[in-house]
């Protein structure tokens, strides 16, 4: 209850029982109530007039990574006996020096500077203002603006930076990049025989195969390295998700999309990424820097949810990504997964699975007694079984333990060999 | 410092009026009661219950109202109400003042909320000895009088204050 209205109730009470009971002391007994209330009429604050520029010492962070908040709080109105301003800011933020709560004394024209530092979760936490409230030294009466501020803070997901992570989709694009495109032409790998043509480097002739030959030239040919079309999908249905002890098997999957995405950009591909869980979420497929950013600002933002519609995969709009290109959905996977990615295998697209494993990643919070070690076995084998099938069906699958580092489980499965490992022909 | 000080001294000022008058009357179990509920008072407070001041306030002033009509003398019972409402007011203070910055000039907001605080309580101090010392007659047409125009006018105190708020 208001402070005003329990001492304005009790004044009401004291001056109608000192009334009613023809009582003058009770009366008299009211007179510091009512003295005190009336000061917080006289000096009540008559307008807020502040202005606030807030400054950041980074938009974009990683998760666990302190940021400072400045706050420039200037009195553009008369003079204001107590004000306590109130930075609004996400519960899922943590503050962890200062506070985002601030008294002070402002007189016309003055400015204070307030600073705090806060740490958060992967996330996109949007700052949109102060709420300033000024009040008589008593606190009596109140005045109360909201001045926006504006300001976002992104909290990307801390992933590692994956190496030479060699797909092999059935189309590429026109750019050179360093992606198979199973066309001839200059390259670094061998791809076949052809005739000599005039221009060619005389180190490209192959002498072997010209010698068996008399009267014709063969030059070597090899494969060109291009770009390609990549577009990944983030699975976050909720029916995927394990939480245990406070923490989300989804992080991962989000790490391992985010890993991936940066890679594939780093390689110059043109990448995409779509979200799959309580909506569509489809961030356009682009080049470089910017769309990098695009994708770490989608995935900051990406959340587990539920939905009839998408709750199983059947309803991938696979029209998004262009035939024959790569896609690489990062899923723990459930069962009824499979037809779905047979599916889009046969229409001519290069699928890969990251699938972090939600066996092993639930079984660490779990009793280690027989009834779990039965059950953890059960569960093994059936998604052993699910990750064969995917296999037999040219699906490139990789059973995740996230334990371990992403960086070295696509190292050893998907990571280019070396140049002198294939000079030596060891493969 | 100076803040907490003063919350605690009016604290146990006011209860200790109030106890006081009551003991001296040959109320002791009320008088033991009203120490339990200072020492209750003070360990809310300690504990930073700031909401136990609000509910002081009412206890004291009602057991103050209660000895008026007992016939205990008015200077403890007016010391009583007195206390309250500064340990109530000094209670919700120092809980805004742990807002405040370690950078903010709090002595100058401790310093301009006690120098509100001082005159007011001697206003009302003075007002009040005034006001008892005045004994006006209370007809039946002026109390009638006195009853609406009391309704009216703080009537209009609450709803400019809620207003405000």
């Amino acid at each position: 209850m208001r402070r005003s209205l329990v001492l304005a109730l009790l004044l009401y009470a004291l001056v109608f029982a000192g009334l009613a009971s023809m009582n003058g002391a009770v009366l008299a007994l009211a007179v510091p109530l009512a003295l005190y209330l009336l000061s917080g009429l006289w000096f009540a604050p008559q307008d807020v007039r502040i202005r606030v520029e807030r400054t950041m010492s980074a938009e974009r962070v990683t998760s666990g990574q302190p940021v400072t908040v400045t706050l420039r709080v200037t009195n553009a109105g008369r003079r204001l006996e107590e004000l306590m301003l109130e930075d609004e800011i996400s519960p899922a933020l943590t503050i962890i020096e200062g506070r985002a709560r601030h008294l002070c004394s402002l007189a016309a024209g003055q400015s204070i500077v307030w600073t705090y530092t806060l740490a958060g979760p992967r996330g996109s936490f949007v700052f949109p203002g102060v709420t300033a409230t000024a009040s008589d030294h008593l606190d009596l009466a109140r005045r109360t603006q909201y001045v926006e501020t504006g300001g976002q803070l992104f909290v990307l997901p801390p992933f590692t930076r994956l190496k030479n992570v060699a797909i092999r989709p059935r189309q590429t694009r026109v750019y050179a990049g360093n992606i198979p495109a199973r066309i001839g032409g200059p390259g670094v790998e061998f791809f076949g025989l052809r005739e000599y043509r005039p221009g060619d480097a005389p180190r490209w002739i192959n002498w072997r195969a010209s010698a068996r030959h008399p009267r014709t030239l063969f030059s070597n040919e090899f494969e060109q390295e291009r770009v390609a079309d990549v577009g990944i999908i983030l699975d976050g249905r909720r029916r995927t998700d394990v939480a245990s002890g406070g923490h989300s098997l989804f992080e991962y999957t989000v790490l391992a999309a985010a890993a991936l995405a940066d890679a594939f950009i780093s390689a110059g591909n043109r990448v995409g990424l779509l979200q799959y869980g309580r909506t569509l979420r489809w961030t356009f497929p682009g080049y470089g820097h910017v769309q990098r950013e695009r994708i770490l600002q989608a995935l900051a933002r990406a959340e587990v949810g539920d939905s009839p519609v998408f709750a199983d995969l059947a309803r991938l709009p696979s029209q998004l990504f262009p035939t024959n290109s790569q896609l690489v959905l990062v899923s723990p996977l459930l069962n009824g997964d499979l037809e779905t990615l047979i599916r889009l295998r046969s229409r001519g697209y290069q699928v890969m699975v990251i699938s972090p494993d939600p066996v092993s990643y639930e079984l660490r919070a779990l009793p280690n007694n027989a009834h779990t070690r039965l059950a953890a076995r059960i569960v093994r084998m059936e998604r052993r079984m699910l990750l064969l099938r995917l296999q037999r069906a040219g699906v490139q699958a990789l059973d995740w333990d996230v334990s371990l580092p992403l960086d070295r489980l696509v190292k050893g499965r998907l990571g280019r060999p070396p140049a002198w490992r294939n000079a030596l022909g060891r493969h | 410092m100076a803040v907490s000080f003063a919350l605690f001294f009016s604290l146990w000022m006011g209860t200790g009026a109030l106890a006081w008058a009551y003991w001296d009357a040959g109320y002791a179990p009320a008088a033991w009661g009203l120490g339990g509920f200072a020492l209750l008072w003070t360990l809310g407070l300690l504990r930073r219950r700031t909401w136990l001041s609000g509910f002081g306030l009412v206890l004291l002033t009602l057991t103050a109202v209660a000895g008026l009509y007992l016939g205990l003398p008015f200077g403890w019972m007016l010391a009583g109400t007195l206390g309250a409402l500064l340990a109530y007011d000094l209670s919700y203070f120092s809980r805004r003042l742990r807002y405040a910055a370690p950078g903010e000039d709090t002595a100058f907001l401790q310093r301009a909320h006690l120098m509100r605080l001082g005159p007011l309580t001697l206003l009302g101090l003075a007002l009040s000895t005034l006001a008892i010392l005045w004994q006006a007659s209370f007809s039946f047409e002026w109390a009638v009088f006195s009853v609406l125009a009391g309704v009216w006018g703080l009537s209009l105190l609450v709803g400019w204050l809620r207003g405000n708020q």
